[in-house]
């Protein structure tokens, strides 16, 4: 072993500049180390996307809600539900939820309500912050369409009521307290937030009443306790598609980056077959001196090994590296109307990049196998009648 | 064939017997980029076009808005239609399931000429309206059934209610492209012009242009015509952030297929090398005979792009017969539900064509003329040296 070791050492730093062998070698680390860089950013972008969007959809939705099967009111006095509260104080936060018409001047657009005692963690940071009867707080997409700013009253509207006939109208003044920037195009478009009481009166909600209770955290103990006629769905059952279409966008990326590893590691199969070629009248002359093949056989694999091993650490650190710098400087921005975010979602994803690097080693070690099979055919009589 | 071409010829062909695969696996390479890249950059074309179309199918080319009258438009030369518009938030529904849209209201005679919308029943006519299918599934609502239609924005504050009409929809639409079919209702002018009490005149215009006008040369012409005071949107403004994505889109695509033509540049290279160390000799000869520096360059990149130019066309060939076999047989299936149809959409352009071609002989000719340089400058004491 340690002959062959020292021999494929040998052949990758050769002392002698611009050697051969070192030289395929390197670039065939170079090519391999690319195609690890580029599959393990795609894995670490799949792996953010999915992230941040986990990330954001449970802080504005809270882990899970409890909702009536029908859609109905909730009656927070009925012993099914106060028991459960009781049971399990402090996990709970009831909400109301309403659609209505917000107007500013002549602008005017619907806008998705939610009335909360404390606002949700994505806007108010860690300090769940409360918010006062007659403030909203809503997105800074509906911001920019109606025209507003912090401090601006808009109007609420609200036209429905039990029966279509008699139109009642609801118009409930409130002024913009603050305006959140999710990233998200769907909530920084369409959600706004106002106190709970606030609600109960715009959507004319009995005082004990409410659309449904937020559930915080722990969702498996209070999941089974759960019965009709109320439900419970966490923000991934909500919003199932999505994450449908993420995992099918998987795989046209994996293949497409595949390809570039692919064919770096094609690279290696040329470049120990070059390097054998190369070196076919060492390999006579060391055949002659009684060196047996399965020894030679081991030089070339050690050297596809060692361009694989190079490979991964140049490529991982590579691509460690330019995670990093997008994690803390945000370069590179993408337009958040199209992709839910505003910025290229970079994140570690360590299970993931350890397969692709072991995966990546052990066809390294295959493709560097195959060519050292001509040198168990190699006759060292012909190997060394040129030289 | 000049003679640098016939040396380079024997180049290769004397290591063929035994370097015939270092040529084989550049020519892989090669082959998978541009194989990748074509059939890449064909998706993206089709998703790209499918999208363009619908849009283009909903909006028209060229929207023009201020107080325009739409007689002072058809006259110009190069319009085949227009469509006069009222465009305004709105409320539909029924008791408490409600939703807010954006009413459109037009010219509805001409709405199976000028739009090019999926239609599910009739367009409307007066007291008609015609609702996307997303719209339809929320509400509940089929086509013949009755809906509301409020335009609270035009209610005088204080007192009165909000303008309202009880209508019945004559069709439902699916377009399925961004948000149009929950978002987007359409309705007759007279009716429009009676919800929306307090807007006076058309919003705007439509501008469908024929067939083989320029847009932008009409746009121009537009501008000139009217001055300033009105504005003109294309499509493509109108849907800037869409449009400008998918243009990142394709770079970036560009930009890290183009990492396969880099790694096959690498192996491409390492080849020359091989053969730069086993000719050296023989240059060493032909310098000697007093070829210029030059020539020896020549032959390398001759050999390299013998090599791996051949894996490039054939990849090319390949990439071009998948995309036609796509069209013909559409053997490729995607989910129809999250996309909107179901066999993988590939169109190619000319312009693609070029650039892949351009893009894998730079890599093909950069990789030869470096690898190419150190042999090309071989000094002759050196070459021959090593003769043996």
């Amino acid at each position: 072993m340690t002959f062959s070791l020292r021999l494929a050492l040998r052949y990758l730093f050769s002392p002698n500049k611009g050697s051969f062998s070192s030289t395929a070698s390197w670039l065939a680390i170079g090519g391999l180390s690319i195609g690890i860089t580029a599959l393990m950013l795609t894995a670490s972008i799949i792996h953010g996307f999915q992230e941040v969007i986990s990330e954001k959809l449970s802080s504005f939705e809270g882990q899970g809600r409890i909702q009536h099967m029908l859609g109905n009111q909730l009656d927070l006095s009925n012993p099914k539900l106060d028991s459960l509260i009781q049971s399990n104080s402090g996990s709970f936060s009831p909400f109301v939820r309403g659609v209505c018409m917000v107007r500013a001047g002549t602008h005017a657009d619907g806008v998705l309500i939610e009335g909360v005692e404390r606002l949700p963690k994505a806007i108010s940071g860690d300090q769940n912050k409360g918010i006062n009867p007659g403030e909203i707080v809503l997105g800074h997409g509906l911001a920019n369409e109606l025209e507003i700013q912090k401090g601006d009253k808009v109007y609420l509207q609200v036209f429905s009521s039990a029966s279509s006939s008699a139109f009642s109208r609801r118009i409930k003044p409130v002024v913009v307290k603050y305006i959140f920037h999710s990233g998200l195009q769907e909530y920084d478009k369409t959600l706004a937030y106002i106190q709970l009481d606030d609600a109960r009166d715009l959507f004319g909600f009995e005082n004990n009443s409410v659309s449904g209770l937020i559930v915080n955290d722990d969702i498996s103990a209070i999941r089974n306790k759960i019965s009709y006629p109320y439900f419970f769905e966490t923000w991934r059952d909500r919003h199932s598609l999505l994450f449908e279409w993420i995992a099918l966008q998987r795989w046209p990326a994996y293949i497409m980056f595949g390809l570039i590893a692919l064919v770096g590691i094609v690279n290696i199969i040329a470049a120990i077959a070059m390097i054998i070629l190369e070196k076919s009248g060492q390999i006579g002359i060391l055949m002659a001196q009684g060196t047996r093949r399965s020894e030679l056989k081991r030089i070339f694999m050690i050297q596809g090994g060692f361009i694989g091993l190079m490979g991964g650490i140049i490529g991982g650190l590579f691509s460690m590296a330019i995670i990093l710098i997008q994690l803390k400087f945000e370069l590179l921005k993408i337009p958040a109307e199209i992709y839910f975010m505003d910025q290229i979602p970079f994140s570690f994803d360590f299970p993931v990049f350890g397969l692709i690097l072991v995966i990546t080693f052990i066809f390294c070690l295959a493709a560097s196998w195959w060519p050292t099979k001509s040198v168990t055919t190699l006759n060292p009589a012909e190997a060394l009648r040129y030289e | 064939m000049s003679w640098e071409k016939k040396v380079s010829k024997r180049f290769s062909e004397s290591s063929r017997r035994q370097g015939w695969f270092s040529g084989l696996f550049s020519m892989i390479g090669m082959g998978v980029g541009c194989f990748a890249m074509i059939v890449s950059l064909s998706v993206m074309n089709g998703f790209e076009t499918l999208v363009h179309n619908k849009l283009k199918g909903f909006e028209g080319d060229l929207r023009v808005m201020g107080q325009v009258s739409e007689n002072d438009i058809s006259e110009l030369d190069g319009i085949e239609t227009v469509m006069p518009f009222i465009e305004r938030r709105g409320v539909i529904g029924e008791g408490n399931d409600q939703r807010v849209v954006s009413l459109k209201a037009v010219d509805v005679k001409k709405m199976t000429i000028f739009y090019n919308l999926p239609l599910r029943g009739l367009s409307p006519t007066i007291g008609e309206v015609a609702v996307g299918q997303d719209l339809a599934y929320r509400l509940g609502k089929d086509v013949g059934d009755e809906i509301m239609v409020y335009s609270p924005i035009d209610q005088s504050f204080g007192f009165g209610l909000p303008p309202k009409m009880r209508m019945i929809i004559s069709g439902i639409f699916s377009t399925r492209v961004l948000d149009y079919d929950d978002r987007f209702v359409f309705l007759s002018l007279q009716d429009g012009k009676k919800l929306f009490k307090r807007k006076s005149g058309l919003d705007g215009i439509d501008i469908r242009v024929s067939p083989h006008v320029d847009v932008s040369s009409l746009r121009s012409k537009l501008v000139q015509y009217f001055g300033e005071s009105v504005t003109i949107h294309s499509w493509e403004d109108l849907n800037r952030s869409l449009v400008d994505a998918m243009k990142m889109e394709r770079l970036g695509t560009i930009v890290i297929l183009s990492l396969i033509f880099l790694v096959a540049a690498f192996n491409l290279a390492a080849a020359l090398a091989l053969i730069s160390i086993q000719k050296m000799k023989e240059v060493g000869i032909l310098k000697v005979m007093g070829v210029p520096t030059k020539s020896i360059q020549k032959i390398m990149i001759q050999m390299g792009m013998n090599r791996a130019g051949k894996g490039a066309i054939y990849g090319f060939a390949l990439g071009i017969f998948l995309v036609l076999l796509q069209n013909q047989f559409g053997w490729i299936p995607i989910p129809s539900d999250i996309y909107f149809i179901d066999a993988l959409p590939m169109v190619l352009f000319p312009k693609d064509l070029f650039i892949v071609i351009l893009i894998s002989f730079m890599f093909i000719f950069t990789a030869s003329f470096i690898s190419g340089r150190k042999l090309a400058h071989t000094k002759i004491k050196d070459g021959l040296q090593w003769a043996k």
